[in-house]
């Protein structure tokens, strides 16, 4: 490989690594309306539709590699991996969509009056709660790339800190 | 431009999803009105604070920052701590099962 795929790949790497924690974070607080206080989750919430189109354009070419082999070779883990992204999908958009139209804060804001039809308050704690297993579902599938990927771009620059500078030029 | 394309495919599923989504509520709804399984939905509207109350609303005393910072690491470590168990009951057995096939062939 050369220098520059590398520098590609090592910065394509980061940026999935940041906008990773950057939506998982942003989860964990939306998980608790009553502490973050409604406008916080809902804003927050709907602004997570975004971070969900750049994690999927980040991992763009697997998706569409995955989706032209999925009914011909391919592996088990790869296979369950591409039904659960999936599940995990539809499940978010339940959220938002029962999200939506329970909203007491955003789309009043936004000018939209929306009926309440019974159950869309349920339905969107259900969803959340089934959100939250798949997603532990989804980081234990990750789980290599996330433990290799936060070990070269989090933890060793931060422990290189601490190297003194004679080590340092012997490790190089 | 590939982005673009890429992004408004993506909202495009969404959308189609969650028309779905409301679709079938809506169909659900109408099918059990109509069969009597249900009462027809009532429209909730939110009520608008009223305003010309008399007696105005009791001031609660707002809980510190630190108390619900305390409350929020606590909800949120059930919440990691749920996935922690999965992320657990997955790998570990794959690690595990992993090492004895290395064993087995080397």
């Amino acid at each position: 490989m050369s220098t520059e795929a590398i520098r590609n790949t090592a910065s394509q790497a980061k940026t999935k690594l940041w906008v990773d924690i950057l939506i998982f974070a942003a989860f964990l607080i939306t998980m608790e309306p009553d502490l973050s206080h409604l406008p916080v989750h809902e804003w927050l919430s709907l602004s997570m539709i975004f971070g969900m189109v750049v994690h999927l354009l980040i991992n763009w070419d697997w998706i569409v590699q995955v989706s032209q082999r999925f009914l011909s070779k391919l592996g088990g883990q790869t296979r369950i991996n591409y039904i659960l992204n999936w599940l995990f999908f539809i499940d978010g958009t339940l959220i938002m969509v029962s999200g939506i139209m329970i909203s007491e804060v955003a789309m009043p804001a936004l000018g939209l009056n929306l009926h309440i039809g019974r159950g869309w308050g349920e339905l969107h704690e259900l969803s959340t709660n089934v959100a939250l297993i798949l997603l532990g579902l989804h980081t234990a599938l990750h789980w290599n790339w996330i433990v290799t990927t936060i070990n070269r771009y989090l933890i060793q620059p931060v422990l290189k800190l601490f190297i003194p500078e004679s080590k340092k030029d012997s490790l190089a | 431009m590939k982005a673009l394309s890429r992004s408004i495919l993506i909202l495009l599923v969404f959308t189609l999803l969650a028309a779905l989504m409301v679709a079938s509520d809506a169909a659900a709804s109408a099918v059990a009105v109509s069969v009597g399984v249900i009462d027809p939905p009532r429209v909730e509207r939110r009520e608008q604070p009223d305003t010309t109350q008399e007696n105005p609303p009791e001031v609660h005393e707002k809980p510190s920052t630190l108390y619900l910072a305390g409350r929020w690491v606590r909800s949120t470590g059930k919440n990691v701590i749920v996935m922690s168990v999965l992320v657990v009951l997955i790998v570990f057995p794959k690690s595990v099962f992993k090492r004895i096939r290395k064993g087995a062939s080397s």
